[in-house]
């Protein structure tokens, strides 16, 4: 069931007294408007705009004035709005059944679904271009019934996997990535450049590209100094749950000077909350991870467990990604170094040794105590084993990070109470001891 | 018959057998790995194929429950040490966590009787943005088969393996067209053709001429609804077939490597060698990886609207990641088309599901029209 208005209010209300960074109500404004511009553009003057997967290069698309949805952060909208179990079933109910992937697909469910107006920011326009992985059939669907130009991307298999990929990332990319499978990729941004001039009308300017990637750089560093300064406060300066959609919030408009100007106010304000010392939860005794995806339909499941236990959540893959994961530097070929980027983007998080080498040394560095580890994607066995081989207790927590049909509130508390008082505290008297 | 029926059942255990003398043995993972280049280099091309329905206590202890079953199975056979006696397994893109996993446990030291492993990574969309990477990867397998076996991999070899593989492809051919003509049952014709991926073809053409020379029009079959089957998962058993002509109907194709789809079309002689089994392999081979659609569903389309199919059985267990997605699309052109379908979504393997789908697949057939009335 979709909320009512009247819950929805309460809900936001709830959510807007929770909220404690200014940056977060910035982002919500400017997600609206930029969103509401978007949707007169297209419906009144015919703009093509592109959809695609969080793996893509959208800095050709902002070098291009194409706008950019990324249908994973828009299916954690549908989420946040606790609609995704209404879109969950509207796709089985269209003969999709439940066990394929939802987290992206709720975006596809939201374009099928047009006698529904009740939909985040109204709902999306149809696409001119659609782009994600070649494996994601629900995309191929989404363009079947957009009538939009469909563009699909495969990583080469990476070989031999380096574990401590994040140390070579930034500088040495071309060794770490390995000098042929960048070929590959760069080969098919080549096509995507040629689709997307196509629908843009206009070629692409090399050195346009290279400002922006050099500017996402930029954003990714004030990224960075986010997590350094999380990760070393005495305490935990700023909830995840915001973090994560500041995060992810910038990402999606990465490369224009808005985003820039964003990620240095987000650090600004976490930095100044730090030296502060206004802590989320000045009572701090547990530092948790998400392990993989985050819980995007129910971000303020784990407030009530500051209260309960002083347990803060501290680290997500999508802070860290976004320095560890995109930063490149030596920018002299941008399409280059963003096909160095791509060739293994999410993968090294999940590619056994690689995603638990990064989980445990970013675990150490935050100095947590336990992992969450939301079901649902492969390698997550292998990342949990190496943490709790660390002697870091992790929680496999079952439930799909967007799909609301999979919740069960009362089961999953008991859960997350009895993991921090028969694990974590028992780890932590340990390593204390040690 | 029983020479096939026993080397598809027997698998491994054919080759694995103790004191075994001839050429070395190098382990393949599907259908993607040109066998062409390993019998070029004096070696035997053998399948490792999953067992269906065994407990897997390695696989879950690494593995999560999104990684496919086929997968897991495949896993907790090396974990156990079946696959030591090979030289080599080439693992192809398509078993890329396989790979991954292998790798990892490997470096952890919890693998100690693995295999080596090369990974073949032939990237299957149909775009000339992969070909040279296409290209490249066949050059580095050649590259290791040739320091495998210290031998030149020369344009000679290659064309005697590229004959005695289509010479196996044209044999299957006559086998598929036997089929079509109702003269055999969907379970037999499984296994006939499965069993070239566990035997050399010096030993697997002869007995399956032999087989079709010997083949006499099973009369019982001739009458029963003809069905095609479009699988999720590689039918690496004949569940699903015994299921359905337990239920009184005849599989007389299926979407699939392991059946209708093993042969294709040869790969031309006439050629570069390296070249044209490149193009074999990434233009002309069954796999889910293919793209665009049109090029995976082309094979569908020319054959599930012929007269001489009755209906189209869609198998879709609950392990199906992607075929779901294609479903609606699909069924819809059938329905547009005026050919029944069903969809099972139980798994075979499994007694429970092999019942429902049998159930199912009863209830269906009584409502096609008889086929002697046509």
């Amino acid at each position: 069931m979709t909320l009512t208005e009247a819950e929805r209010q309460a809900s936001r209300q709830r959510h807007d007294e929770q909220t404690q960074l200014d940056v977060s109500r910035t982002l919500r404004a400017y997600q609206r408007d930029w969103f509401a511009h978007l949707r007169q553009e297209v419906f009144e003057t015919g703009r093509p705009y592109v959809i695609g997967g969080a793996l893509v290069p959208h800095e050709i698309f902002e070098a291009l004035d194409l706008p950019f949805i990324t249908d994973v952060w828009y299916s954690g909208l549908v989420a946040a709005r606790r609609q995704s179990a209404y879109y969950s079933d509207f796709l089985t109910a269209q003969g999709f059944h439940a066990g394929l992937s939802r987290y992206g697909a709720l975006t596809l469910a939201v374009l099928l679904d047009e006698a529904n107006p009740d939909k985040p920011w109204g709902g999306l326009p149809k696409p001119a271009l659609v782009v994600t992985g070649l494996g994601d059939r629900g995309a191929d669907v989404l363009a079947d019934f957009s009538g939009a130009l469909r563009i699909p991307l495969e990583m080469p298999v990476v070989d031999p996997p380096y574990p401590a990929w994040w140390e070579m990332s930034r500088w040495q990319w071309e060794d770490l990535d390995q000098t042929y499978r960048i070929d590959v990729m760069l080969e098919q941004f080549r096509e995507l450049v040629a689709a997307a001039e196509q629908i843009a009308g206009q070629k692409l300017d090399v050195d346009r590209l290279r400002e922006i990637v050099d500017r996402v750089n930029q954003q990714e560093e004030y990224f960075d100094e986010v997590r350094a300064i999380i990760a070393t406060s005495e305490k935990l300066p700023a909830r995840l749950g915001e973090v994560m959609s500041q995060t992810m919030g910038i990402q999606w408009h990465r490369g224009t000077e808005w985003a820039l100007n964003q990620a240095r106010a987000f650090r600004d304000e976490v930095k100044d909350r730090a030296e502060q010392r206004l802590w989320v939860c000045p009572n701090e005794q547990y530092r948790l991870m998400y392990v993989g995806a985050g819980l995007w339909q129910n971000l303020d499941f784990f407030t009530e467990f500051e209260e309960r236990y002083g347990a803060v959540f501290v680290r997500s893959n999508y802070l860290s990604i976004a320095s560890d994961g995109y930063l490149r530097y030596g920018t002299r070929d941008p399409l280059r170094c963003l096909a160095s980027r791509y060739c293994a983007m999410s993968e090294q998080m999940h590619i056994p040794g690689l995603g638990g080498a990064w989980a445990v040394w970013e675990a150490r560095r935050h100095r947590v105590d336990g992992g969450l580890s939301l079901g649902g994607w492969w390698g997550q066995r292998m990342v949990n084993i190496a943490l709790e081989e660390a002697d870091i207790p992790v929680l496999e927590f079952p439930v799909d990070p967007v799909d609301a049909n999979t919740w069960d509130d009362a089961k999953f508390r008991k859960l997350v109470g009895d993991f921090i008082e028969q694990r974590l505290a028992p780890a932590r008297a340990r390593r204390e001891r040690a | 018959m029983a020479a096939l029926r026993h080397a598809y059942t027997a698998r491994l255990d054919l080759v694995r057998a103790p004191r075994r003398t001839g050429p070395g043995l190098i382990g393949v993972v599907d259908n993607t790995i040109p066998v062409e280049l390993i019998l070029a280099c004096g070696r035997v091309p053998i399948l490792i194929a999953a067992d269906a329905g065994r407990p897997t206590p390695n696989a879950d202890r690494y593995m999560e429950e999104v990684i496919s079953p086929e997968t897991k199975s495949l896993f907790e056979h090396a974990c156990l040490g079946d696959y030591e006696f090979l030289d080599l397994l080439i693992v192809s893109r398509a078993h890329a966590h396989l790979y991954y996993y292998l790798k990892e446990v490997y470096r952890l030291g919890r693998g100690p009787r693995f295999p080596a492993l090369h990974m073949y990574d032939l990237m299957q969309s149909q775009r000339e943005a992969v070909r040279a990477y296409n290209w490249g990867r066949t050059e580095a397998l050649i590259d290791r088969l040739e320091r495998l076996s210290a031998e030149e991999i020369t344009e000679g070899r290659l064309r005697w393996a590229i004959a005695r593989t289509n010479q196996q492809r044209a044999v299957q051919r006559r086998l598929l067209d036997l089929r079509w003509a109702g003269h055999l049952s969907g379970v037999n014709a499984l296994q006939a053709i499965g069993a070239a991926y566990f035997m050399s073809p010096d030993a697997y053409i002869p007995a399956l001429e032999t087989y079709l020379a010997e083949m006499r029009p099973d009369e019982a079959l001739r009458d029963r609804p003809r069905l095609l089957v479009v699988t999720s998962v590689p039918l690496g058993g004949t569940h699903v077939h015994a299921a359905l002509e337990a239920a009184g109907a005849l599989v007389v194709a299926e979407d699939d490597w392991w059946g209708s789809r093993a042969p294709g079309a040869d790969v031309p002689l006439a050629e570069s060698p390296k070249e044209a089994i490149l193009r074999k392999y990434w233009l002309d081979t069954a796999s889910a990886g293919v793209y665009p659609a049109e090029a995976r569903e082309a094979w569908l389309r020319q054959h599930a609207l012929r007269p001489d199919v009755d209906g189209v059985v869609f198998y879709v267990p609950p392990s199906d990641r992607q075929l779901g997605w294609d479903y609606p699309r699909l069924k819809k052109w059938l329905d547009d088309s005026e050919k029944p379908s069903l969809l099972v979504r139980e798994d075979a393997t499994d007694p429970a599901g092999e019942s429902a789908i049998r159930g199912a697949t009863e209830r269906f057939i009584a409502t096609l029209p008889r086929r002697n009335s046509r």
